[in-house]
């Protein structure tokens, strides 16, 4: 039965003309998004050499400045080799390239920065990253490939499979198919089963060449996209399969699909997300601004106070030119750790708030499909939060190198030369993979999609299907 | 072939068979006749097993039917008053898929043999069904019954809507089944249809079989007159 029925579907199908007509929209959107994609990753590619371009060229400059220095010659730009001149003025560029999966799927990285200027003087606390992202916020925005999966071809699964069983109800043919010897939700089944591996084709075509429009290359991560994406395809086919067995009108089951997609895509994802902020509420962030003004305007007041305690506590720093070696910028930095210090509370409660609250969200995630593959997705493409996470945390951690490197010549007042110029610490983001993390995205979909059939299969004989 | 025994079903309140008894052998062609909602269709949904009895039992060919569904309709062939096919799909393409189901599989000229034993015109074959006439749509019904070997015809109002010229031809070929020892069973609204093609017919009313008669017993006049007096008590 299962050829009689392929050769069945083809026929049905090859001549329907909506699902023609739809295949070709689909081709048309998933084109236009994998430009559009490579468009963003070609524009996030170019800010960020450009800044590097800029970053080089003044960093030539400086070297050039230590050569003639080097040679006993004087130079009129001999200022730019001072520590506050380099730590502050010159600073690192941090940057977190994009991937070649980005161009599939953009996620956050139009939201949050993927480049970030490393000095002396930035505060640790106020590094420009955003909050917690409102979900709905992360599944719109951007006409990306995952945007065209996620909301547009579940869409098209419930056009074209919300009334295959009711359709035959309706027009009195299923009677006599149920007439001949099969099993209506085995015959129903088959039928979901073979559309899937049509539109699962029709995809897997349409993306390899979206794939090559955008050169993305071949990959581990491209390959478990494709998982991704049958999971999910899978997740929508079976629930089409069920509302057909549970409905008894084709215009009831293309509400109550309609309807399930609006609370799976766009409901919940927004209450997961209002939830988290209820159960777990965020620290005011004008208050985390207020305080940090606060601290430092204290402790601006006592920075002799302040320099005395903090030489103390680093009598590596101490100069051997007096007192009179030390001036603002001295005071600044001892009051700059203090602050963080004094903080470090608040801002960890901050932190481990932010934390509680994406670990809700990853969590209840699992109640929406939709979440479940944009998650899945931005992971293999390097956009999701927890990339974005990462990277903060490299900057953070970078900062504290970099200040480290620094404070030493800060406080001795040494400028820097060609040597030390060639040990400034160096910047490198290495992203971890989160590919393994997308296998339970995976799983749970198809686990998802296995009991919808299996609670579709056990309806035969306890509910009245013809 | 094909026995009712005690046949009920009900809806809550509602009787809609009330223990029918018939006997249907091979090459007989019944005929029920009754009223809209006299249990002619609920009959034939039993022996579909498309619905459940009360109680009482239908049996096909030895199997009872809930016990042996998918048995039984390997032994039958059913045609609705409204044969929907496949739009798409041409006569000849329908047939291949519904006979399929059946789990008969035949090469193309077979089944055009089929198409041409049912009486379809040749050109019509490969021609969507969209086109077709209900006189042609049934036609093809009757050549997945061919197909089938059925041994059960099961026919619901097949002849409604039909103009008199298909409605002859559609019984020309039930008589040719018959022939070939096609048990029938054929709920009707036709007198006259019944009377010509059937070999005995039966008189439904409110779910109860009020009249069995052979055919042969009476003219087309005194089946009227019999038919309305069942109906006017």
């Amino acid at each position: 039965m299962v050829n009689l029925n392929i050769r069945h579907e083809l026929k049905l199908l090859s001549r329907n003309f909506w699902f023609v007509s739809l295949s070709l929209v689909l081709v048309l959107l998933c084109l236009y998004a994998g430009h559009n994609g490579l468009k963003h990753y070609e524009r996030r590619t170019a800010d960020q050499q450009e800044a590097l371009a800029a970053q080089q060229a003044k960093e030539q400059l400086i070297k050039e400045v230590a050569l003639t220095l080097s040679k006993g010659e004087e130079h009129p730009n001999a200022y730019r080799l001072s520590p506050m001149n380099l730590a502050i003025s010159t600073g690192r560029l941090g940057t977190m390239p994009a991937t070649q999966m980005s161009k599939l799927a953009i996620g956050q990285s139009d939201l949050y920065t993927h480049q970030l200027k490393i000095a002396l003087n930035e505060d640790l606390a106020t590094l420009s990253f955003n909050e917690l992202n409102n979900p709905v916020q992360l599944l719109f925005g951007n006409f990306d490939l995952a945007f065209v999966l996620t909301y547009l071809v579940p869409l098209i699964i419930i056009a074209f499979t919300y009334n295959l069983r009711t359709r035959e109800l309706e027009s009195g043919r299923l009677k006599l198919l149920a007439s001949n010897p099969i099993k209506i939700n085995l015959w129903l089944l088959q039928r979901f089963i073979i559309r899937y591996f049509f539109l699962l084709l029709i995809l897997t075509a349409i993306l390899l060449a979206t794939v090559l429009i955008a050169r993305t290359g071949f990959s581990m991560q491209l390959l478990v996209f494709f998982l991704l994406t049958y999971a999910y395809l899978a997740f929508w086919f079976a629930i089409s399969y069920l509302a057909n067995l549970l409905g008894r009108s084709s215009a009831r089951n293309a509400v109550s699909m309609l309807s399930l997609w609006i609370l799976l895509v766009l409901v919940v994802p927004t209450v997961i997300n209002q939830a988290a902020n209820t159960v777990y509420p965020m620290p005011s962030r004008v208050k985390l601004l207020n305080e940090i003004r606060q601290t430092k305007k204290e402790l601006s007041k006592e920075q002799n106070k302040v320099l005395d305690e903090y030489l103390r506590n680093h009598p590596e720093l101490i100069s051997n030119k007096g007192e009179n070696a030390y001036g603002y910028w001295q005071g600044y930095f001892a009051s700059q750790e203090l602050t963080e210090k004094r903080l470090a509370p608040l801002i960890e409660r901050f932190d481990a708030q932010l934390a509680k609250q994406q670990r809700w969200v990853n969590a209840w995630g699992i109640l929406s499909p939709a979440v479940m593959f944009h998650d899945g997705a931005t992971r293999l493409a390097g956009t999701s939060s927890a990339h974005y996470e990462q990277f903060k945390d490299y900057v953070r951690s970078f900062s504290l190198n970099w200040r480290a490197h620094f404070m030493p010549f800060v406080f001795k007042n040494e400028m820097l030369g060609l040597q030390e110029l060639d040990n400034l610490p160096e910047f490198q983001f290495r992203s971890r993979s989160r590919t393994a993390g997308v296998f339970m995205n995976i799983s749970v979909l198809l686990v998802f999609s296995a009991l919808t059939v299996i609670w579709g299969l056990a309806l035969e004989g306890k509910r009245q299907l013809i | 072939m094909l026995h009712a025994v005690n046949l009920t079903k009900k809806y809550q309140e509602h009787l809609a068979l009330d223990d029918l008894n018939l006997s249907i052998e091979p090459g007989d062609i019944y005929c029920l006749l009754g009223a809209n909602g006299a249990g002619k269709s609920t009959t034939i949904n039993l022996f579909l097993n498309f619905i459940a009895p009360t109680s009482g039992k239908a049996v096909i060919d030895k199997f009872e039917v809930t016990e042996n569904p998918q048995a039984t309709r390997k032994l039958i062939a059913y045609i609705p008053e409204n044969l929907v096919l496949y739009n798409e799909l041409s006569g000849l393409e329908n047939l291949e898929y519904f006979v399929g189901l059946a789990g008969m599989k035949y090469h193309q000229e077979q089944l055009v043999g089929f198409l041409k034993e049912a009486g379809l015109q040749v050109e019509a074959y490969k021609k969507r069904v969209k086109a077709y006439s209900k006189g042609m749509r049934q036609k093809v019904g009757v050549a997945m019954a061919i197909a089938k070997r059925a041994k059960v015809l099961l026919l619901d109002e097949p002849t409604s809507g039909l103009d008199p010229k298909a409605s002859n031809e559609f019984s020309e070929l039930l008589l040719r089944l018959s022939k070939q020892n096609v048990a029938t069973l054929m709920a009707t609204h036709d007198l006259f249809r019944a009377k010509e093609t059937g070999t005995n017919i039966g008189i439904m009313k409110s779910g109860k079989l009020v009249e069995q008669l052979s055919t042969e017993e009476i003219n087309h006049s005194d089946l009227e007159k019999l038919y309305l007096n069942h109906m006017s008590n």
